[in-house]
């Protein structure tokens, strides 16, 4: 319901109903004083006057003199009936063309019924009246017939209320058809790019034909999105074919420095100064084969293109299974490598790729922190997040670095000297993308900590 | 041993099998994936080394179809696809081993060793390994050496046997890693080294002849000094 508010076309079509209601109630307000207000105002100016009249009639000449006026005024013809009531003091009726009249008389002009019998048939009246006690204790009422009046009245409310009425029901429901058919095509919209965000770059928008702003704006973006992916390909074919063509060279360029290294060392011609040059030439052709690897998967990831084997995961086997894969290490260099993690702690992962993430950000956090230091790996959950942490209390990075970490082969400042190309952590970063999980770098006080935060799906 | 080459990159085929032959290997080669695939049912051989991109038909295809006649030849899949998750495709395949390009000779030497093995040892499963005077018992999980109870934990068991099994060949990090650890994944330093020397400590007293020698620029072969 709230989505419903919040969508503005629906909020649109809600606004112009009101809008259509206020114009219809201005419409109805112009009707009632023009055909209700003002004809009213004559009649009541009409019988003040006539009241008035009979009144010092009577107080002058006395109740047959009025009577006479009022008998007089009754066969006039008029376009509004004339109505009257004469009761003498001492309570005797003395003329009379009202059917009934209130006991007690009104302080003001008021309308009362006053239905004829004609030959048997009962014709609607309603007379306007002003009821005048005299001082002596005789009573004069006169009025005039308003029944046209008082129909227009009776008609111009109800057909405000129903107007009213038809017109909001209109309106809301105008509006919610409104506001589905135009939220179905933002709907498909967002649903192509959040298939895009996921890197399938062949989505499209649907567009239906109809030519209108809807279409022109579907056929813009979907024009955009095929820029995207023709750009996106070319980048990608570089990089593959970058990657592949510079593969097998690569593999030639070692073979060929093994042949190398095998004939200098074999016949002792070699001098030593060569042989330790084709040795480093070796190291450097395996870094450059890393690097590729690195890149390649990364890539790969990023661009949606690897295969995910999402698979119940027991997360603390795997974390003590990474610990255990560095503890040596950290032992060697006295680092304290705690984990803290608490079974049962299940969810479903790509076991290689979380391991692969994990040992990046050990392997970085050993690498950076000084000898004696401690370093924690943690995990649990925390409402629908599984939380995997790495923290230690090294050096840290500054705030600047720490926005730009997961950039491929950015190295943060004071990281001169330790060994690595700056991938691992983009891989983290991919890794978790793949997983739709969010990596959080923060600060530790003193240190790094990187928690991997991973949506986890009801299992 | 008798080993099938499928590779369509001439100069690379000829380095590779010219690296094979001087390690006394026959070699015969396809560069073409169809051709292989008839050469490889027609003759037996103890390996095939695979590439993975071919003319006419791909190497995993080749090999899906191989494995469908029952042909349990191990095969070594090499390939310019080189990130974990081929590999992990490449063994579900049916690979019983996959090397990226480019890789070193001597990797690929020791690979083909371990497999050719394999492929030979299959009938004779062994829960007793023994290197000199040091002994596995796989299924109760003891080590010994000259009759010294040695305490291991579970990791190090299985990377000594992996060594011990392997005993007089080269070992590359690569193959204890992917045969020691259950997962598939590229660490991105030699954190093996610490583990070996971690083990080397507890099977060799001082007194006592090493058994690991470590191979520099390769790896490490386990063996009676």
């Amino acid at each position: 319901m709230t989505r419903l508010f919040r969508s503005l076309s629906f909020r649109l079509a809600l606004t112009y109903a009101l809008l259509f209601s206020l114009s219809v109630g201005l419409l109805f307000g112009a009707g009632y004083w023009w055909r209700v207000v003002r004809p009213m105002a004559d009649v009541r100016a009409t019988v003040e006057a006539e009241a008035g009249e009979v009144a010092r009639i009577y107080r002058k000449s006395g109740i047959a003199a009025a009577r006479a006026a009022l008998d007089r005024r009754a066969h006039t013809a008029a376009a509004r009936v004339p109505f009257h009531v004469l009761v003498a003091p001492d309570g005797e009726i003395v003329a009379a063309n009202l059917p009934s009249w209130p006991p007690r008389p009104a302080r003001d002009l008021s309308v009362i019924e006053a239905d004829k019998f004609v030959d048997g048939f009962e014709i609607d009246h309603s007379a306007f009246v002003r009821d005048r006690a005299m001082p002596d204790g005789a009573r004069v009422i006169v009025g005039r017939d308003v029944q046209d009046i008082v129909d227009d009245e009776d008609l111009l409310r109800t057909g405000a209320l129903w107007m009213l009425f038809g017109s909001l029901a209109l309106g809301i429901t105008g509006g919610w058809l409104m506001s589905q058919a135009i939220g179905k095509r933002i709907e498909a919209v967002v649903n192509t790019a959040l298939q895009v965000m996921e890197g399938d770059l062949s989505g499209r928008v649907p567009v239906r034909g109809t030519r209108d702003d809807f279409d022109r704006l579907c056929a813009t973006l979907n024009l955009m999105l095929s820029r995207i992916e023709t750009l996106f390909e070319a980048v990608r074919r570089v990089s593959d074919n970058v990657a592949h063509e510079l593969r097998t060279p690569l593999a030639r360029l070692a073979g060929k420095l093994e042949v190398l290294e095998h004939d200098l060392g074999e016949d002792f011609r070699g001098d030593p100064a060569a042989r330790q040059a084709v040795a480093e030439a070796i190291v450097e052709a395996n870094r450059l084969r890393a690097i590729f690897a690195a890149l390649i998967r990364i890539s790969r990831l990023e661009g949606g293109r690897a295969t995910v084997h999402l698979q119940r995961t027991d997360v603390v086997q795997l974390l003590e299974d990474v610990v255990e894969f560095y503890q040596p290490e950290a032992e060697r260099r006295g680092i304290d490598l705690v984990l803290d993690a608490r079974r049962p702690l299940v969810a479903d992962l790509d076991l290689d790729m979380v391991f692969q993430a994990m040992s990046n950000l050990l392997d970085n956090a050993l690498k950076h922190v000084p000898d004696g230091s401690r370093v924690d790996v943690r995990a649990g959950r925390q409402g629908a997040e599984l939380l995997l942490a790495v923290a230690d209390n090294g050096p840290g990075l500054s705030p600047a670095d720490l926005a730009r970490v997961t950039e491929p082969f950015y190295r943060a400042e004071g990281s001169a000297g330790i060994p690595g190309e700056g991938l691992g952590l983009s891989m983290v970063a991919a890794i978790a993308q793949v997983h739709g999980a969010r990596v959080v770098f923060s600060d530790n006080r003193p240190g790094l900590s990187v928690v991997l935060r991973f949506p986890v799906r009801p299992l | 041993m008798q080993i099938l080459l499928v590779e369509d990159d001439e100069s690379l085929a000829a380095h590779v099998a010219a690296g094979l032959r001087e390690a006394g290997h026959v070699v015969e080669h396809c560069a073409d994936g169809r051709e292989g695939l008839v050469q490889a049912t027609c003759e037996i051989y103890d390996l095939i080394v695979l590439d993975r991109m071919l003319p006419s038909l791909d190497g995993l295809k080749l090999l899906a179809a191989l494995r469908a006649t029952e042909n349990a030849t191990p095969v070594l899949i090499v390939s310019a696809l080189g990130d974990v998750d081929e590999r992990v495709r490449g063994l579900r395949a049916g690979g019983d081993d996959y090397m990226a390009k480019p890789f070193a000779m001597s990797e690929l030497l020791a690979r083909v060793e371990s497999l050719g093995r394999r492929g030979a040892a299959v009938a004779e499963p062994s829960d007793h390994l023994r290197v000199a005077d040091l002994e596995i018992d796989l299924v109760a999980h003891v080590v010994s050496r000259a009759g010294r109870r040695i305490n291991l934990t579970l990791r190090e068991l299985r990377i000594l046997a992996y060594l011990a099994r392997n005993a007089g060949r080269v070992v590359t990090r690569s193959m204890l890693l992917e045969n020691v650890w259950d997962y598939n994944f590229d660490p991105q330093t030699n954190i093996i080294d610490q583990h070996i020397s971690k083990l080397r400590q507890k099977i060799a007293r001082e007194d006592e002849a090493p058994l690991i020698h470590t191979i520099r620029g390769l790896g490490y072969v386990m063996r009676p000094e």
